[in-house]
């Protein structure tokens, strides 16, 4: 018998795609389950991350951006920087263009107070006006002090509550110039100092109050030179607040700046505070153990409810392999129901967790003096939760899918199976 | 005549039962035949292994001189899909599609438009006195108005082979005659039939009758 030539068609996605319509059409029930499955994934998962994104970019911000930067230079031997604005400028130098800004600081331990009460404080020299988006503070009320104000004081939110105090009252400072930082915010019965301690004295105003959860809330700022005059060297800065563009350069830029200011002790963010990297490790683990129970809660009804749809389904799976659908297209086919049940799902979930972002937008799921959480949602934290919903809804379906292509039609069609 | 189907010593096994033993059968083009025998002994299964359904445990298909079972399966789904017409004993019509779409699946398959598929589905239903039902869900059609769709499903590609399975088994006299009268049709249009029956009257009008018994022919 001469061979006839085998007849060859491609896969044609038309057929499938009616036939994949007409099977969910034909399963109302579930596929609404299906699809509210993968939505309420998707719903949960987008304000997570976004909120989770939004937590360690605020966390970034006020702690670095708004707090001791991204690496903190201060001289090896020495007390202070004889000249900060010098040694901040050498500083940049040494680092080139990745630097956004190095601020001169001084900070000497001290409290303030007010009839005779006092609170431990830290007290900040700083160069005003500063760049506000680096300012180690939030100006909340009042007004910054003017360069070269020697009697203006900024002083924390928290501190001026203690104190009772208000924006234009008198309040008596007392500085060590001599000792080391120490603890802040204890409430103590008289002023600092003792035997052997220089301790500076003096009646300041309140030019402004501010908040920052960095310290600021806690703290009191005041003009850098006059604080500086005190300590008796004019221009001097007790550490050099280094401000990158990209935060998590600052543990390789350190030990460069080292090398190149073999005078200077420099510490990245990351090794100065602990505070801020746990804190970013565990949004980190928590955004990954959500992430998993989103999959498992798409994954299990994804699977169970596409496996007892191929099962109401094989005698018209037995059907189709008997006209002539190859394996590989009845796995399309079912994918394909997948893939419709994960795009419908995708959009009704994007549009339940756009809702959640708007409520927490305007309910922040955390907010303290200036650490405000909000969610942010970016091309990568919305990319985040869609492709893992949609990669488990297609993976979870595929193996129904495939079980659907191995269904023996000779058996269904004769109801053995 | 050219041979549509050479079977060759085909033997099913199911567990250490041989349904079938070694059936050898050959299909001229235009060709009908009637496979006759009582129940189990194995006419279904073999129709099935003809059919590319069931691989057979030993033994050839021999499809227009291809080995069909040494296809490959896409290869194997296509050969189906345009040289066999299958027609069961129960309709097995998609349920979800209209009498219409059903008929017209395998062609828009193949390769025509959905268009050309649904005027090929038309011609079809309308021989076969169903144009009036062509919207018809498949789970609305009587007995007899299921089994001639499904007989227009079958013939819709113009298949080299038509495999019909007790196709008048389910169905009162009236309509067995005008199923008759559709696979007649097929076989005119120049396609081979094969026929397992236990109507005698589908035998006699088949060119030839086949016995088959205890899974020999």
């Amino acid at each position: 018998m001469e061979a006839a030539p085998l007849p060859r068609s491609r896969s044609r996605l038309g057929p499938l795609l009616f036939l994949a319509r007409k099977s969910l059409l034909g399963s109302r029930f579930t596929f609404a389950l299906l699809v509210l499955s993968v939505a309420a994934g998707a719903g949960f998962q987008i304000p997570n991350t976004a909120n989770l994104a939004g937590f360690s970019e605020a966390l970034l911000e006020e702690e670095l951006r708004h707090g001791g930067g991204d690496v903190r230079v201060e001289p090896r031997e020495k007390r202070h920087f004889e000249d900060g604005a010098a040694a901040a400028a050498r500083v940049s130098e040494a680092l080139g263009a990745s630097v956004r800004a190095a601020v001169p600081v001084l900070v000497l331990p001290g409290a303030v107070g007010k009839g005779g009460r006092f609170q431990n404080a830290l007290v900040y020299g700083y160069d005003f006006p500063g760049e506000p988006a680096l300012r180690p503070f939030h100006l909340t009320s009042g007004a910054l002090p003017a360069p070269g104000d020697a009697n203006g004081v900024l002083l924390g939110t928290s501190l001026a509550n203690r104190l009772g105090v208000k924006v234009g009252d008198a309040v008596d400072l007392r500085i060590i110039l001599g000792g080391p930082p120490g603890g802040a915010g204890e409430a103590v019965g008289g002023p600092p100092g003792g035997a052997g301690e220089a301790v500076g004295a003096t009646v300041m105003t309140v030019r402004g109050l501010v908040s920052g959860s960095a310290g600021a809330y806690r703290s009191a700022f005041l003009d850098r030179a006059s604080l500086a005059e005190k300590t008796g060297a004019r221009a001097a800065a007790s550490a050099i607040h280094v401000h990158l563009d990209d935060h998590f350069a600052a543990s390789d830029l350190a030990p460069r700046l080292e090398a190149r200011l073999p005078e200077a002790r420099a510490v990245g963010w990351k090794e100065d505070d602990p505070y801020v990297t746990n804190y970013l490790a565990a949004n980190r683990t928590i955004n990954a153990v959500s992430y998993a129970m989103v999959v498992a809660a798409i994954s299990i009804p994804v699977w169970a409810l596409f496996h007892i749809h191929v099962l109401g389904r094989r005698r018209e799976i037995g059907i189709l392999a008997a006209l002539g659908f190859s394996r590989r297209e009845i796995f399309g086919l079912f994918l394909l129901q997948t893939l419709v049940v994960a795009l419908a799902g995708l959009s009704a979930g994007a549009a339940l967790g756009y809702g959640m972002l708007l409520y927490f937008d305007a309910y922040p799921i955390f907010s303290w003096e200036a650490l405000v959480v909000r969610p942010v949602v970016t091309a990568a934290v919305l990319a985040g939760p869609c492709l893992a919903v949609l990669a488990t809804t297609l993976l979870a379906g595929s193996v129904p899918a495939w079980r659907a292509a191995r269904t023996d039609p000779a058996r269904v069609l004769r109801r053995i199976d | 005549m050219p041979k549509v189907l050479r079977c060759e010593s085909l033997v099913r096994r199911l567990g250490a039962h041989d349904v079938v033993r070694g059936a050898s059968l050959d299909l001229d083009e235009a060709e009908a035949v009637a496979l006759v025998g009582p129940s189990g002994c194995g006419k279904t299964t073999l129709l099935q292994m003809i059919g590319l359904l069931d691989r057979p445990s030993a033994g050839r298909v021999v499809l227009a001189g291809h080995d069909a079972w040494s296809l490959d399966d896409a290869v194997r789904a296509e050969v189906r899909l345009a040289w066999i017409g299958f027609v069961f004993q129960q309709n097995n019509l998609v349920e979800a599609l209209s009498a219409r779409e059903n008929v017209a699946l395998p062609a828009w398959r193949l390769g025509s438009s959905r268009r050309e598929a649904e005027r090929a589905a038309d011609a079809l239903l309308e021989r076969f006195g169903l144009a009036a039902r062509r919207d018809a869900p498949a789970s609305e059609l009587s007995v007899g108005e299921a089994q001639r769709v499904a007989i227009a499903r079958a013939l819709v590609n113009r298949p080299r082979l038509v495999l019909a399975d007790e196709p008048t088994g389910s169905l009162d006299s009236a309509s067995a005659d005008v199923v008759m009268e559709a696979l007649a049709a097929a076989s005119a249009l120049g396609a081979a039939l094969l026929v397992v029956t236990h109507d005698l009257r589908i035998a006699a009008r088949a060119g030839r009758t086949v016995e088959m018994r205890d899974g020999r022919l």
